[in-house]
């Protein structure tokens, strides 16, 4: 009977599946762009750090000592050297196109040897800035980079957030909106049943044997919308998400890895939500609308 | 001397027969029922017992509808208690109702069939509706559609019956759970004197099985014909309540 309902009201049927698959996309979607927001804004935490770039002339003795003694203070979690080739490396490392790797080799290597320091205190950051800004590391060092890249940080982490916050105000609106869609479409089928629903009170029909139809109509209606969202999904994978991991490189993740490698728990989490969405519309107006 | 004694044998022997009365199966005690200003029942105390055929005669809008609901829990009384075999039907919760639908058969002046469902189906509805099996359902079915008249219709649909057979196919599947109360909601209503007559003779004879028949109906010429407990309803109160019966 619940599928005979389905397919009876089949326009407001498509109207929530549509409306409850949009809803399990967008969800889905933010929690993605939530977990790789986290992801990149620890990352960023641990890139909170100050590169120091050398100058080539300057000495690799002196290079040793300035780590010395950074080294020696308590309050940073570490100060590492990297060379030239050490530099060239991690550049060839990183998630950008190819053409922009090539354009640094170990032949023509324009990288700066540089001191990596890292702490998690913003205090101890400024204090080591403020140490090397003075005059006698002056001709040895380059550049600091602790100050162009605060900004940048700041921006991105502000972006995170902003992403997070406006991921979860959509999910609620759209979970709000379906809700209330399958309550709608539930209701209009009970009204368009009311005369057999009454005989069935009538003749002594359990609450059971009289709401079971609808609260199945609302399941099929989680279960169509789940496939249309996984499927909606599989496509993005495969299309928009290598464009995204071009454009945001520089974050370090593969948005493509998190849906594919994760498509299980992707996939319980919309059965999950779209059996939360379709159990409330229908026992309330279920509820509401049998008596 | 002999003839005398014997008669009176016999005299006493009816007294003890028909001197007996059962507890009532359903009482109403001091029900009201109010829908906004208005009092469609006002401190009804009446009370009927099991077997009984009573007829509730009244005016549209003197009570008589809002009896057959209170009766069924379609309504609960504004005030005032309605006992049903030692229960009060205002106290069950849904599971305990379902239940005490199923021991009450309703016939209304609409029928309440489902157009989309054949004779048979309407009937097999109200087993369905109670999880019985289908091998129940095709003995008993048949069972009831031959005792009201209509086995030869069990294919056809609503569409294609008279208003006295989609009567009898309603009566039929409120009798399908046996039950021991028939409440009958102005069933003849919408039919003619034929028909009338035919569902009148039908609801004596589940009477004359045992099961206590109410039936409401505006149609005194009905009432008088049938030598049974009459009540009389008008605005929302019993002005009379007489048993007719020649056998009382």
């Amino acid at each position: 009977m619940g599928v005979n309902n389905f397919l009876r009201n089949w326009s407001l049927s498509i109207a929530a599946v549509v409306m409850t698959s949009l809803t399990l996309t967008t969800v889905t979607i933010f929690v993605i762009l939530h977990f790789s927001a986290t992801s990149a804004t620890q990352m960023i935490k641990e890139k909170i750090d100050i590169m120091v770039y050398f100058y080539d002339e300057t000495a690799e003795k002196e290079i040793q000592d300035i780590q010395l003694k950074l080294s020696s203070r308590f309050d940073l979690d570490s100060v590492k050297y990297i060379s030239k080739e050490g530099a060239v490396a991690k550049w060839q490392s990183r998630p950008i196109p190819q053409n922009i790797k090539n354009l640094v080799t170990s032949e023509e290597n324009p990288l700066f040897r540089s001191l990596q320091i890292k702490t998690q205190n913003q205090k101890t950051l400024d204090d080591v800035v403020n140490l090397l800004d003075n005059q006698t590391y002056q001709d040895k060092i380059y550049k600091v980079s602790y100050k162009e890249n605060s900004d940048v940080i700041d921006k991105i982490l502000r972006l995170t957030n902003f992403v997070n916050w406006a991921g979860s105000t959509l999910s609620f609106i759209f979970i709000g909106i379906s809700v209330i869609v399958i309550f709608n479409t539930v209701r209009l089928t009970i009204f368009s049943r009311r005369e057999e629903i009454e005989i069935m009170e009538l003749v002594g029909a359990s609450s059971a044997f009289v709401n079971l139809p609808f609260v199945v109509e609302a399941i099929m209606y989680g279960i169509l919308a789940t496939i249309i969202s996984m499927a909606l999904l599989a496509l993005g994978g495969k299309f928009i998400a290598p464009i995204i991991n071009d454009q945001l490189y520089f974050l370090n993740i593969n948005f493509q890895n998190y849906l594919f490698d994760l498509w299980y728990i992707i996939a319980l989490l919309q059965v999950a939500l779209a059996v939360f969405i379709t159990t409330i519309s229908s026992f309330f107006s279920t509820r509401r609308y049998i008596k | 001397m002999q003839l005398i004694a014997k008669l009176k044998k016999d005299a006493i022997s009816k007294v003890k027969i028909v001197g007996t009365k059962p507890a009532n199966l359903v009482e109403f005690f001091e029900v009201s029922k109010n829908y906004g200003n208005i009092k469609a029942l006002c401190k009804v105390n009446v009370a009927f017992r099991p077997g009984e055929f009573v007829s509730i005669v009244g005016p549209s809008g003197a009570g008589k509808s809002t009896l057959a609901k209170l009766l069924i829990r379609e309504e609960i009384p504004s005030s005032g208690k309605i006992i049903v075999a030692g229960r009060d039907v205002a106290s069950f919760n849904r599971r305990t109702l379902s239940k005490y639908r199923r021991k009450i058969g309703v016939v209304f002046q609409d029928y309440k069939l489902l157009a989309h469902k054949s004779v048979f189906e309407n009937i097999a509805f109200a087993l369905e509706v109670c999880d019985a099996l289908t091998s129940e359902i095709r003995d008993r079915v048949p069972k009831i559609l031959n005792m009201v008249g209509l086995f030869d219709r069990a294919n056809n649909y609503p569409h294609e019956l008279s208003g006295g057979e989609k009567q009898r196919v309603s009566i039929a599947r409120a009798l399908i759970h046996s039950p021991k109360i028939l409440i009958a909601d102005e069933p003849t209503g919408n039919l003619d004197p034929k028909n009338t007559k035919e569902v009148i003779d039908l609801l004596l004879q589940i009477n004359r099985s045992g099961t206590l028949v109410v039936l409401a109906t505006h149609d005194e010429s009905i009432v008088n014909q049938l030598f049974r407990r009459v009540i009389k309803v008008e605005n929302g109160k019993i002005t009379q309540d007489q048993n007719r019966s020649k056998y009382f």
